[in-house]
């Protein structure tokens, strides 16, 4: 399974990264929403974990554009906040098609258990 | 009464027209009727008396010619032809003649002489009479007719024809002169040869008077001479004094043409009808009388005249009769119109309870029922309307009332349609800082300079105001100053919905404005700095829990390498201790946040409805470790059917933080937490009771005191438990409720907090 995550935060891309290599995942990762999101539009990924507080240019904006090329549905998108959401938050992910909504800090055993029902499907 | 005299009048011009007109002809044309029928009997008269005489006449000569046939006469007149050669007693003859004729006389009184004449004319015998005495005349009377115009004329005569004189007049006596007339014939003997003629003079007066007598004017009878044989003005017969005979045709030449032709004529001039008729003698037509009958008009007239006063006097009657029905009826018409005059007169005077009869005719009736009716209801209407002047009249004292008081309170303008001013108060006066003499001479508009954006309509200026107006101005005052009024324009309308002129109320809100602005400028301030600080906040904990998460997350791989035994112990340890503690860390920034949310009233429940005993014991089951440590018992009294809506996570939490506290406080082997929710007044009120340390009052009260002073910036330290009860406090209070602590040092604690249950 290929996955790319997307997160302002080096650390958190390189745990994530050495984590789920660990697993045995593929995993590409950058540190800025549009670069996120031109590799998402050149390829396919099976999984997206998206952060949504980066500077510039959001998640919620990467989920935008997505939405407009239509990529939304056919990824599965989790997406990882460091603040709690409103009601309105959480509808408007759910509309751009996003599965998961973790919380950080996740208990990255929680994500494992996601991502592999994932692959499962 | 006009209202009669209006019928009466021409009623009675009228019918006095149309009757008097009816009466004169009818009166004019039975007057014509009448006269007519006067005429008609006069000339029946006429008529009758023409009989007479004619009868006269013929009756006349029959007994002449009867007489005729005596044969002493015959035997006389034979002796006197041959003279006294008989032994004839010529006495004795003249006494049988005499007796004879005596005899014939009583039975034709009119007969004056009846003489015997021989052949030569030599009276044979001559016998008088005046009516009384009969008298032969002697001998030596006798005398020779033969020169007399009758002895010659009935000479002629054939016999049997009986020769009828002129009228002659007795002249030799009184006047008036007697008439007389002959009736001769001649005597024949047996064998037809003429012995003589017998004259029989008859008196015609007794005829004469006979017929003169009439009703109506009076009668002239001529002969054909001209002989005037009967008038009643015996002038016109003879003139003793003159002795000469008045001649009628002489002085009325022209009758003698119209004897034939005409029976009447009208002499208009004498006012004079004459009526006349001939009447010929049988045996001569040239003889012939006249009988004229003389009328004055007014004789005519006379009887007509009675007839005809009756007629007009009866013609008055009937005009009057006719004029008194008339007063009458009209009065009667006139009577309902006259009591509804009245009537209105008296409604007009405002008596309201006046009523007018209602009798007589159907339509009186009608009138006067609806009259009365009509003025019982302007009664009414009279008492609703004084109600309503009343009412009026007060509302207008209280409108006047209130524009005094609005005056006294207000600023008030009046201006034109232009908004030309045309009156302002001192208040506004004062407000606008010129005298009122400046104001007057201004346009509204002059002082204004713009509209208040803010709370106000947007009205162009160019829009006039149709209707209640509201709008925040900012004016200039005379000294350049500005202030602001809320000006509310009402337009005044005249009837044809015109605007006629403006009142403006102006409400001087300079300092509310001015305030509004300040506050305006604070509150914006304020929200930037809100928005600042939630910025930072969240710029803040992300940059805090992404280390975390980091920190976490690197542990679990260090936890999670396969070749765990290449750790030492102490290594392992430092892991162990590496997780535990950023997992602390993290709770603890989690908590702050849920502190901040609190503050700033951020939290935003997710009700769902579940049972809330489950919901506590998957709360204690977190709490299992701990409590088999501590060798505690917690008690779950919910009632397993007890169902809420809330927000499960944020009172999970509270319990658990309640949870937690009591744990703390309540003592190893027989410390007990009971936990327990009941509904109470439409309430839910859930207790958490331990049996350890408590609290004194003084701590009590602080602990719930605090509770606002939390802020990230707070130099205070609070410990652990109290920022536990903190943020239940606040999240209680969140979710509308209200928390309590009841505590007593040494007898354990039971911490309250009820929310407004629902389902």
């Amino acid at each position: 399974m290929k996955i790319l995550i997307v997160d302002d935060n080096k650390d958190i891309t390189d745990l994530f990264h050495k984590f789920l290599t660990l697993k045995k995942y593929l995993v590409e990762y950058v540190n800025d929403g549009k670069n996120g999101l031109s590799l998402m539009q050149d390829n396919n990924y099976d999984v997206l974990i998206l952060d949504l507080a980066m500077p510039n240019f959001t998640g919620f904006d990467v989920l935008e554009e997505l939405q407009k090329k239509n990529k939304t549905k056919s990824n599965n998108i989790i997406v990882l906040s460091a603040v709690p959401l409103t009601d309105t938050d959480e509808e408007m992910l759910k509309k751009y098609g996003v599965k998961e909504i973790l919380r950080k800090p996740m208990e990255l055993d929680a994500l494992i258990e996601i991502i592999e029902t994932y692959s499962k499907k | 009464m006009k209202t009669s005299q209006t019928i009466i009048i021409p009623f009675v011009i009228l019918s006095i027209i149309i009757i008097s007109s009816l009466s004169y002809f009818f009166i004019n044309d039975f007057q014509k009727t009448l006269t007519e029928q006067v005429m008609d009997e006069i000339e029946e008269d006429i008529k009758i008396k023409t009989q007479s005489l004619e009868n006269y006449f013929t009756s006349n000569t029959d007994k002449t010619k009867l007489y005729t046939i005596f044969p002493e006469i015959q035997g006389l007149l034979k002796f006197s032809e041959f003279g006294s050669s008989f032994n004839f007693d010529k006495n004795e003859w003249v006494g049988i003649m005499t007796m004879h004729f005596k005899e014939i006389i009583p039975t034709n009184p009119d007969i004056a002489q009846i003489s015997i004449l021989d052949i030569r004319g030599e009276e044979i015998v001559r016998i008088n009479s005046d009516g009384k005495n009969i008298q032969a005349v002697s001998e030596l009377e006798l005398q020779n007719k033969n020169d007399q115009y009758y002895f010659k004329d009935t000479l002629v005569l054939s016999q049997n024809q009986v020769y009828i004189s002129d009228i002659e007049f007795d002249e030799e006596n009184k006047t008036p002169h007697e008439s007389l007339i002959r009736f001769a014939t001649l005597i024949a003997d047996g064998s037809g040869e003429n012995m003589g003629i017998m004259v029989i003079t008859h008196s015609m007066d007794r005829i004469i008077s006979s017929i003169a007598q009439t009703n109506i004017g009076s009668i002239t009878i001529v002969d054909n001479n001209g002989q005037v044989i009967y008038d009643e003005n015996n002038l016109k017969q003879f003139d003793s004094q003159l002795q000469t005979r008045y001649n009628y045709f002489e002085e009325n030449p022209l009758f003698l043409d119209l004897i034939d032709t005409t029976f009447t004529i009208h002499d208009e001039e004498k006012q004079m009808y004459k009526f006349w008729n001939k009447v010929s003698n049988p045996n001569d037509p040239k003889k012939y009388v006249v009988i004229i009958v003389n009328v004055s008009q007014d004789a005519i007239f006379e009887p007509i005249q009675h007839t005809i006063n009756n007629l007009y006097y009866f013609a008055i009657v009937f005009i009057l009769v006719t004029v008194a029905i008339t007063v009458i009826l009209s009065s009667y018409i006139a009577k309902p119109f006259e009591g509804l005059i009245e009537g209105i007169k008296q409604v007009q005077k405002g008596d309201y309870d006046t009523k007018i009869k209602t009798s007589g005719s159907k339509e009186a009736i009608a009138i006067g029922e609806s009259f009365n009716e009509l003025s019982s209801t302007l009664k009414v209407l009279k008492q609703i309307s004084n109600k309503y002047t009343k009412d009026c009249n007060n509302q207008l004292n209280e409108i006047k009332l209130t524009v005094d008081a609005l005056d006294e309170s207000m600023c008030l303008v009046k201006t034109n349609g232009d908004q030309d001013i045309t009156y302002v108060n001192d208040r506004f006066c004062k407000l606008s800082g010129y005298t009122r003499d400046e104001l007057l001479d201004k346009n509204l508009k002059s002082i204004q300079l713009e509209q208040h954006q803010q709370g106000s309509k947007n009205i162009a200026e160019s829009i006039l105001y149709k209707e209640i107006q509201y709008e925040d101005m900012r004016n200039k005052r005379k000294d350049g100053s500005i202030f602001w009024t809320r000006k509310t324009t009402i337009p005044i309308k005249n009837h044809a919905n015109k605007i006629i002129e403006y009142l403006i109320i102006q409400e001087n809100i300079t300092q509310k404005v001015e305030h509004n602005e300040q506050s305006i400028e604070i509150e914006r301030k304020e929200q930037q700095k809100r928005h600042l600080e939630k910025e930072f906040t969240k710029m803040v904990f992300h940059d805090i829990r992404d280390p975390i998460s980091v920190i976490s997350g690197n542990c679990e791989i260090l936890k999670n390498t396969s070749n765990v035994n290449d750790f030492t112990e102490n290594q392992k340890n430092a892991i162990e201790s590496l997780c535990q503690n950023a997992r602390k860390l993290d709770l603890q920034i989690e908590e702050m946040l849920n502190i901040y949310h609190i503050n700033s009233h951020k939290i935003n429940f997710k009700k769902s409805t579940f049972t809330v005993y489950l919901l506590i014991e998957k709360i204690i089951i977190n709490f299992s470790s701990k409590i088999k440590e501590k060798q505690i018992k917690i008690v779950n009294d919910i009632d397993p059917l007890l169902r809420f809506s809330s927000d499960e996570s944020y009172l999970s939490q509270v319990i658990d933080n309640l949870i937690q506290n009591a744990l703390e406080f309540t003592p190893k082997d027989g410390g007990i937490i009971r936990i327990n929710a009941k509904i109470e007044d439409q309430k839910i009120v859930f207790q958490i009771q331990d049996n350890g340390a408590g609290f004194s009052f003084k701590v009590q009260n602080n602990l719930l005191k605090n509770f606002y002073e939390i802020d990230t910036s707070n130099k205070r330290e609070h410990k652990p438990y109290e920022i536990r009860i903190i943020i239940c406090k606040g999240i209680i209070e969140e979710l509308g409720g209200k928390m309590k602590i009841e505590s007593h040092q040494g007898f354990g604690s039971t911490f309250y907090f009820e929310l407004p249950f629902e389902i």
